[in-house]
């Protein structure tokens, strides 16, 4: 089955949702695709339709007014779907996503696409990381609000950031045992009141941040400032976590360290840019020294590199929800003008006070991530037989072999160690690979650079890139 | 370990349809809207797979079908993300360590 | 990187021949830089299927160099201490009809003479030798029995951890944006990190070579086109014994006659279990390494009209990369006449089998200024080519299509 559209909006989180429907309010032909069941990303998590008869989605106000106007929008919606790679297809001069879903294949056309693909947790490589039973605060959420299943009755959470408190705070109401929540950044205080300019205006975050808190508080569950795990035990599945207090950069301080008994380790060590689309593509990608890692290099409109390719939300940097929809709203705009939905006298302007929101909203996403920094000792609590990467199994000693070898890149290791051939083309190592390669050479970790991805993204039976109808090939 | 603690928020009052599946042979009964993960996690199981090259298991790891740890074959199809597959009636589940489990 | 670093050699282009020289000038002694514009094995080497094949040799000129840079093989593990997963294996042709067979009639009397065993199989045969294959509506098959498989990546990595073991400076993410000529000798490279001084210079730049020799007003005669190729995870579900191609092909328009990938079947086994499957090819002289969103397509659907099985296979990746071909199937090695001290080491066919002896061949060239290993003449940079055997034609909107993937 091929489509023909105007724009696709790939990614159904806050910031697809608002491009597609801010683009159709301008009557733009849009079609939305995203591989969950119901939109709304990871942000805006809503419950499946099956316990909707009985329950309700505890969600945010923006949420439901968003759902309610993709609802009542003209934009095609197709979820299930699996975007498993873009192309350029030369004779029609337009983009191409092929799509699988669960029993069919399709691509759709369009000369516009918006990639909203969102973030997924970082990882942190530790001994122990990659038992059952340790998960992603990411995992952990979904679990608690959207399956309504608790990970774990005794759990531990590590990592930086305000999530963290979020799955904390859910962990407890709904009756899990939380032996203590760490916090790696141990001048959080410290960095926190230098950014209080950025956190003016968000009393809605404020609000629910505390309300997290409180639930803590009165749960009396320890909030420890400078702590990580560093390493987890059990015989096929966490039993134990070992944490300690570390240092300013990240060196667990001999002497504090600790051991409790748990069945459940929730590691959120903050959120990484799905950047494989961009990847794929060869878009420009530039360094974000602070993020470190590479995004897409986008245009004040947040096009890319290459020309009908746009980038809203975290997929491009980490900003959050909010930012996401700003920025979201301004791309629609200015795809909906290119495309000449907007009256042809008027040209392209960016109005004030979208202006302003995007600056409130870039402040806070700076502030966040210069507050909950990982301090770079985290990255070298792996240990010889540690698994890095989790597809190929690849061991550190193995990845220390390769830079031994000559690495100057993750592409090197990964040619040497087959690290980020597997399944999930790196997502989870890739970051790591960087990491340690930046500190093994004693180089910025910019000069490590990022793992290519290719067609398919998610990993695809023959059969189904059969059922891929091209109806140009000939015997 | 369905959240069952009647004040909470996130307790889920009543599932959908309850369905019947089988998880390595066994009869086990779900709902409708629960994922398969969310399910072989309720019966306690924690390895879903195991890596061919080492053997180690692995199960929930990132929850959103990006990191592969969560493979199990269903209705004979091998490598299925748990975490991205609903629960449906006659559905079979096998993980890899099957009978042992 | 030190501005203006000075070496003996400068060699451009981190895939499995640069990373060869590399390692036999190193091994000589010489103070040797190599340059690449992004990471070991961006362009053809990376994407390699791993053959190490002998069959598909340019039949006038190029027997002698394949045979004996072939031999190397025995020996290359031990000399590189390091494993690459080779082993000889066989190469076998499915042939649909006879005309297929014609094309391969020349070869089957030249390449046994030569030493390369090649020869005609009917398809009663092909079950002893590839039992997986149903021969039914097959005219037969040509086997190879002289080939071999081998980790393109690791080979590149075994060459280079030698060569950086002995004194070799990797320059990666490093671009060659021109050349520095002084007099008629070349003195250096300008680089997207500044300039490098060194009194020879070797382009193994293979797809690349054109565009970097028109910096300096040359147009070698090389032509690229951009080949694709899949993975999937280890599948127990097949067992093959030999590489399997087939002489068949698809014909896909991309965007008009002049825009076609032209597909043929190539199948071979990893020691994991994965299969590699190729191989699409779109002629046009693009340096970039997007696959075309027919390429997918027509790769699994060759590869299951001969191994249905393989629909059950799970692809985890697809890619493409830029590669060479000449007119003349022959490579271009040798000095430059005009500018002393370049020397071109570029579009081997194929660049794996040869890479040995190209290591060998520049390492003479700059120790005694000729090579006496074999004959390097006809490979000459400065040659008029004309088509010899027409091993490999891309569609044209005149010229028919053919393949010969051998």
């Amino acid at each position: 089955m091929n489509t023909k559209t105007e724009l696709v909006v790939i990614g159904a989180g806050p910031g697809g949702i608002q491009a597609a429907v801010t683009a159709a309010k301008f009557g733009v032909d849009v079609t939305l695709i995203d591989s969950s069941f119901v939109p709304g990303g990871q942000y805006y998590k809503q419950l499946p339709k099956e316990f909707l008869k009985d329950n309700k989605n505890h969600l945010h106000k923006k949420a439901e007014f968003l759902f309610t106007e993709l609802k009542r929008s003209s934009v095609h919606v197709f979820m299930n779907s699996v975007a498993w790679g873009i192309f350029h297809n030369p004779k029609s001069g337009l983009w191409q996503v092929k799509l699988q879903c669960n029993n069919c294949s399709s691509q759709i056309e369009a000369p516009i696409i918006i990639i909203a693909t969102g973030a997924y947790d970082r990882s942190i490589a530790f001994p122990g990381w990659n038992l059952p039973g340790v998960m992603t605060a990411g995992a952990a959420q979904t679990m608690i609000k959207n399956q309504g299943i608790l990970p774990g009755k005794r759990a531990l959470l590590s990592g930086s950031g305000p999530l963290q408190l979020a799955a904390a705070a859910n962990l407890v109401d709904a009756g899990a045992e939380v032996i203590a929540v760490l916090e790696c950044g141990s001048r959080l205080l410290r960095k926190g009141i230098s950014h209080i300019p950025a956190v003016w205006g968000q009393w809605g975050r404020m609000h629910e941040g505390l309300g997290y808190a409180g639930t803590l508080v009165k749960a009396k569950v320890p909030y420890k400032l400078g702590w990580s795990v560093i390493k987890a035990m059990g015989n096929e599945k966490v039993e134990e976590v070992v944490i300690a207090k570390v240092d300013e950069i990240g060196k667990p301080i001999k002497g504090s360290i600790q051991t409790h008994d748990v069945d459940a380790l929730i590691v959120g060590y903050g959120l990484t840019p799905s950047t494989e689309f961009f990847r794929l593509l060869n878009c420009e990608m530039k360094f974000s020294p602070s993020e470190g890692i590479y995004i897409p290099d986008r245009n004040e409109y947040f096009e890319t590199s290459l020309p009908g390719i746009f980038a809203v939300g975290d997929c491009a940097g980490i900003g959050g929800a909010e930012l996401a929809m700003v920025e979201a709203k301004i791309t629609a705009k200015r795809i909906a003008w290119k495309l000449g939905h907007v009256s042809n006298d008027q040209s392209f302007k960016i109005e004030s006070s979208e202006i302003r929101a995007l600056k409130k909203e870039q402040r806070f996403a700076k502030m966040l991530g210069q507050v909950f920094t990982i301090p770079q000792g985290l990255f070298k609590l792996a240990e010889e037989d540690t698994i890095i990467c989790r597809c190929e199994q690849v061991t550190l000693s193995e990845v220390n072999k390769a830079i031994s070898y000559g690495a100057q890149s993750v592409t090197d290791i990964k040619t040497i160690t087959r690290s980020g051939m597997g399944n999930c083309q790196g997502r989870t190592c890739g970051t790591i690979l960087a990491q340690i390669l930046a500190a093994e050479l004693g180089k910025p970790v910019e000069t490590s650079q990022f793992l290519n991805i290719r067609p398919p993204v998610h990993p695809l039976l023959i059969e189904q890139i059969e059922e891929n109808a091209q109806p140009e090939v000939t015997g | 370990m369905r959240i069952t603690n009647s004040s909470s928020k996130h307790s889920i009052r009543k599932r959908g349809r309850s369905v019947d599946i089988l998880i390595n042979q066994h009869k086990v009964t779900a709902f409708e809207g629960e994922l398969v993960s969310t399910v072989l996690h309720a019966e306690g199981i924690r390895t879903f797979d195991r890596k061919h090259k080492t053997g180690n298991s692995s199960g929930i790891y990132c929850g959103m079908g990006i990191c592969y740890e969560c493979l199990v074959t269903i209705d004979g199809v091998p490598n299925i993300r748990a975490c991205q597959t609903p629960v449906e009636n006659m559905m079979v589940i096998e993980t890899s360590d099957g009978n042992k489990s | 990187m030190k501005k203006s670093a000075t070496y003996d050699v400068i060699i451009v282009g981190a895939g499995v021949v640069g990373c060869s020289i590399a390692y036999h000038l190193t091994k000589a002694g010489y103070h040797v830089a190599l340059v690449e514009q992004k990471h070991v094995g961006t362009g053809a080497s990376g994407a390699n299927f791993g053959m190490v094949q002998s069959n598909d040799v340019e039949i006038k000129h190029s027997i002698p160099m394949v045979l004996t840079s072939y031999s190397r093989f025995d020996t290359l593990e031990d000399e590189l201490e390091m494993s690459v997963e080779f082993r000889r294996t066989a190469s076998l042709r499915l042939l649909s009809s006879e005309s297929q067979w014609e094309n391969s009639k020349e070869r089957s009397v030249i390449l046994p003479k030569a030493g390369i065993p090649y020869e005609y199989v009917p398809p009663e045969r092909i079950p002893e030798l590839e039992p997986e294959v149903d021969p039914r509506g097959l005219f037969g098959a040509t086997y190879a029995s002289y080939q071999g498989q081998v980790n393109p990546l690791l080979l590149m990595w075994a060459y280079l951890r030698k060569a950086n073991q002995q004194g070799l400076d990797l320059l990666t993410y490093t671009e060659v944006t021109g050349f520095i000529i002084h007099n008629g000798a070349i003195k250096g490279v300008k680089t997207s990190k500044g300039d490098l001084v060194g009194g020879m210079v070797v382009l193994a730049t293979a797809a690349w070579t054109r565009r970097l020799g028109k910096l300096i007003g040359y147009d070698w005669n090389i032509h690229t086109f951009r080949a694709s190729a899949m993975v999937t995870e280890h599948f127990p579900g097949l067992k093959l014994r030999n590489i399997v191609t087939s002489a068949d092909h698809i014909e896909t328009e991309i965007n008009g006659p002049d825009d076609a990938e032209l597909t043929v079947m190539a199948l071979t086994q990893t020691p994991e279990g994965n299969f590699l499957i190729a191989q699409a090819d779109r002629p046009g002289e693009v340096l970039d390494s997007v696959i075309s969103h027919i390429a997918p397509y027509a790769m699994s659907i060759m590869a299951t009209q001969f191994f249905p099985v393989l629909r059950k296979a799970r692809i985890l990746r697809t890619w493409t990369a830029p590669t060479t071909y000449t007119e003349d199937g022959m490579p271009l090695i040798g000095f430059v006449n005009d500018v002393r001290g370049l020397i071109l080491a570029a579009s081997f066919r194929s660049a794996i089998v040869n890479s040995p002896i190209a290591g060998e061949i520049v390492t003479q060239l700059i120790d005694q200024g000729y090579c006496d290993i074999i004959d390097i003449k006809p490979f000459s940079p400065q040659r008029k080519m004309e088509q010899a055997d027409a091993v490999y034609k891309v569609k044209t909107s005149q010229s028919s299509t053919e393949k010969n993937l051998d």
